[in-house]
């Protein structure tokens, strides 16, 4: 049986009304301390009416009543409740405009005092940008920094991802509470998070569904968690821009990679550079040397021995992507050969498959 | 005075005597038909009064009886025209002669009396043959098929009047048996690998897939040249054998779909049902249970294109007859089996707009459209398809060059060679091909050394492969190894066979 004290009692309660987070805001500086919202019923119903309706007040009353029963069902879900009251709240997102009241945690909570930084990016990344956050991504994950990141489609599931990847924790920021898993194609995604070491998080509680307006205040957590926000490809209207936004009201250092002028997909992230110069990086070692991160010395790779072909490949590669037809012209072998060779130096990690018979060297 | 006259008649494949028997009695003129007769078959009624009529011969005014013995089964089509033709004419006392008891008649008559074309004389005169018939009568639109048959004595007719005479004792030229070989050799494809620019990937895909008989799927954006690609794998497949000619002749008879200038299927059966096609028509079914389009693609290749738009069930459908090589179509009064042993070819866009992962179209899918698209495709089909390779639309300058492509008949020539080499590896088992292997023969046939485990063990991890992909993947290198002469499976034939995973890739999300 679990049971909360009033403190953290109350200020459940106060989040699970469906107020902004301004108001609720408003309600906390009202009082000395959030416990008198249920310890003096009198004071609590003052402020409450005063501040919103009659039907939040009445919501109010029935989740402070059933609080055991929500206690306990967080308990059975594994479920950590910090409220901005408690000592291990993150001291990062302590001092953002609108602090979450409440953070819902599954997982490792130790991760909330780790030195971490946000990736963002669109959901519908081009080759471009996929390639971009993956590899900086990687840089992040080996140089020890926590990467926090939405859990959306697109960039932000290929950042969880290649932290999963490179067996590195991770934070997930829901928009939704913490037992919906949105996007649903992320499930496994998600128990490759928890089973790694990382965290789930969300402002909301458990079975809130992901509503659109949900996702903007969830960026705010996002850049609030990290030191620094890594922005590698954003469209004109991309809900990453917002994070950019809250990153900058919060004073977090911005990153952002340029993209190609004529691609789409990249002019959001474009006019962010336009208005921030110094946004700029072009390495993963920029990012963690502005924030002031050493990486760490690569681990020496095996030493591979191509043979005179291979090295061919591998030269003509380093000006961008071939296609495999192109590739049979310079190795001037039959298609089968090529094919072993290519996969052999795949598997060697030299280059990578992409869609449509490219082949690209691997960095 | 009573008449009998021999016919035959076909369930699925196999056909049966039919005793065509007619009385004519005094009466009120009439003409009752007993013996489950369809409706094309009653019909015949009023086309044997006419074409007896205009072939100069007296259609009795008497009461007529007919019985279609053995009276318990079905008969179908318009195929006994003939005999009863015939045994009106002996039953009216018109054909005096009694050496028709040796023939078996099979045609269908026009008004004016002329012979027609019926289906599936070549499963029905083989048949015949195994019950000891060998005598046949039938219409010269039928005679370039049964001339295929050995060791049978037909003669074929343009017209009754012409079968009168015959028996009659008028002399009539016995069909000359035809050469199959010359009759193939005269028959191309009109295709070749020649015409197909660039591809070299597909190409070589589609040379190791006919070699150890895989199925495969190719994935790619519209316009990249599959369906071209696999009209052209028949043209690299072995060439029929007579005895397989004739089985897939057979199936093509009864279907009706049967060129009768040539008389017989030479070249390997290419079918390309549309993605709209109901389950019957692609297993075989329908009240008279025809074959389907699995069982006319038999010894050669089911292009599916556009495989996720077919319905799911009808996909599904295909999991039996690419397993057992055969159907069994089951309806409530009888059940045939039809063979359905094809190479599968399937061909799908990477998602549903077809630009996923182009390099110069954007692709305008959500990430679960891909993901529904892509899961039309149950694990258990994509089991029994060996090799997924990627087609990708070939550039403007691969269309210019003058490169000098490979044709299908020296591609040709390896693949015979691989095949010449599995049949000799195979002799003591029951199968022909590397596809069809088992867990035993994996086991005998496929051993790969520690370096190849090794090999293995990397690609799982690097490509996240799935493990049921395991066992494809020694096989087409078995094949692979087969087509290069060598007896062990090396490392470049493994990762050769990797290389052709694409689906078990796991995709971006």
């Amino acid at each position: 049986m679990a049971k909360f004290d009033l403190t953290k009692s109350a200020l459940i309660a106060l989040s699970m009304l469906e107020i902004s987070n301004k108001k609720k805001e408003k309600i906390l500086s009202c009082v000395n301390e959030p416990s008198e919202l249920i310890a003096n019923p009198k004071k609590c119903k003052e402020i409450l009416l005063k501040q919103t309706t009659d039907a939040v007040y009445i919501e109010f009353l029935s989740f402070v009543e059933r609080m055991e029963a929500i206690a306990n069902r967080l308990q059975n879900e594994d479920v950590e409740v910090i409220t901005l009251f408690d000592e291990n709240y993150p001291n990062n997102l302590r001092d953002i405009i609108e602090a979450p009241i409440v953070l819902y945690c599954k997982g490792n909570t130790a991760l909330l005092d780790k030195r971490a930084i946000a990736v963002v990016g669109t959901r519908r990344p081009t080759r471009y940008g996929q390639k971009i956050t993956e590899e900086f991504t990687r840089e992040f994950a080996r140089a020890d920094l926590v990467v926090v990141s939405g859990f959306a489609r697109g960039s932000d599931s290929i950042a969880h991802r290649v932290c999963v990847e490179e067996n590195c924790p991770t934070i997930a920021v829901f928009g939704s509470g913490l037992n919906v898993c949105y996007p649903a194609e992320n499930r496994e995604l998600l128990s490759g998070i928890l089973s790694h070491g990382g965290l789930i998080i969300s402002e909301y509680a458990l079975d809130v569904k992901p509503l659109s307006y949900h996702f903007p205040d969830r960026n705010r957590i996002i850049s609030g968690l990290s030191e620094g926000v890594f922005l590698a490809e954003a469209s004109e209207k991309s809900g990453s821009l917002i994070t950019i936004g809250c990153a900058t009201e919060q004073g977090r250092e911005i990153f952002v990679v340029p993209g190609n002028i004529n691609s789409p997909a990249s002019e959001g992230s474009n006019q962010v550079l336009r208005s921030m110069q110094g946004a700029l990086v072009l390495t993963a070692e920029d990012v963690l040397s502005g924030l002031g991160v050493y990486a760490k010395k690569p681990v020496q790779e095996q030493a591979i021995q191509l043979n005179f072909i291979e090295q061919q490949l591998v030269d003509s590669l380093y000006e961008g992507d071939l296609h495999f037809e192109e590739l049979l012209n310079i190795a001037k072998c039959s298609a089968s050969e090529l094919s072993s060779m290519l996969m052999n130096m795949e598997l060697c990690g030299v280059i990578e498959k992409l869609a449509g018979n490219y082949f690209v060297l691997c960095k | 005075m009573l008449a009998k006259v021999k016919s035959f008649a076909l369930d699925g494949l196999l056909g049966y005597p039919i005793d065509v028997e007619m009385d004519i009695n005094s009466g009120l003129p009439s003409f009752e038909m007993v013996g489950l007769a369809s409706t094309a078959t009653k019909e015949s009624k009023e086309r044997i009064r006419s074409a007896v009529k205009n072939s100069g011969f007296m259609y009795p005014t008497k009461r007529i009886t007919i019985n279609l013995a053995p009276a318990d089964t079905k008969k179908e089509g318009p195929s006994f025209d003939l005999a009863i033709a015939v045994a009106m004419l002996i039953a009216s006392g018109q054909l005096l002669s009694a050496n028709y008891k040796d023939f078996i008649f099979l045609g269908e008559l026009s008004l004016d009396g002329t012979l027609r074309h019926i289906n599936g004389v070549m499963p029905i005169i083989i048949s015949a043959m195994q019950a000891g018939y060998k005598k046949f009568v039938l219409s010269d639109d039928n005679a370039k098929e049964a001339s295929y048959v050995e060791g049978i004595e037909a003669y074929s007719f343009q017209n009754l009047k012409g079968v009168a005479e015959f028996l009659n004792g008028a002399s009539a030229q016995m069909l000359v048996q035809n050469s199959f070989e010359a009759s193939r050799n005269a028959h191309g494809y009109g295709v070749d690998f020649a015409d197909v620019k660039g591809q070299s990937t597909a190409k070589r895909a589609l040379e190791i897939a006919v070699s150890g008989g895989h199925n495969i799927i190719m994935i790619g954006p519209p316009g990249a040249g599959k369906t071209m690609l696999a009209k052209c794998v028949p043209t690299i497949m072995p060439e029929m054998t007579f005895e397989e000619a004739i089985e897939v002749t057979k199936v093509h008879s009864i279907a009706g779909t049967l060129d009768e200038n040539i008389g017989i299927v030479t070249t390997r059966p290419f079918r390309s049902p549309h993605h709209t096609t109901t389950v019957p028509a692609l297993i075989g079914g329908g009240s008279k249970a025809k074959p389907g389009e699995v069982s006319l693609a038999n010894h050669g290749v089911l292009f599916l294109d556009e495989m996720p738009e077919y319905s799911r069930y009808a996909l599904e459908t295909l999991r039996q007859p690419l397993e057992d090589r055969v159907v069994s179509v089951s309806r409530m009064v009888r059940t045939v089996e039809y063979p359905a042993n094809f190479m599968l070819v399937a061909s799908m866009n990477p998602c549903p707009c077809g630009n996923y992962g182009s390099k110069t179209q954007i692709c305008r899918c959500s990430v679960q459209q891909i993901h529904s698209y892509l899961s039309k495709l149950s694990g258990p089909l994509l089991d029994r398809i060996d090799l997924q390779i990627e087609v990708d639309s070939v550039s403007y300058d691969e269309f210019r060059t003058q490169r000098v492509e490979e044709s299908s008949a020296k591609i040709k020539e390896r693949t015979d060679h691989a095949r010449e080499i599995q049949r000799e590896r195979f002799k003591d088992d029951t199968i022909l091909t590397n596809a069809e292997m088992n867990e035993k023969h994996l086991k005998k046939y496929c051993q790969i050394d520690e370096n190849g485990e090794r090999l293995l063990q990397k690609a799982f991890e690097r490509l996240n492969l799935s493990a049921r992909g395991t066992t494809r993947i020694l096989k087409v290198a078995r094949t692979i190894a087969d087509l290069e002469g060598s007896e062990d499976i090396k490392n470049t034939h493994l990762a050769e066979a990797i290389q052709y995973r694409q689906l078990d890739r796991k995709y971006n999300g």
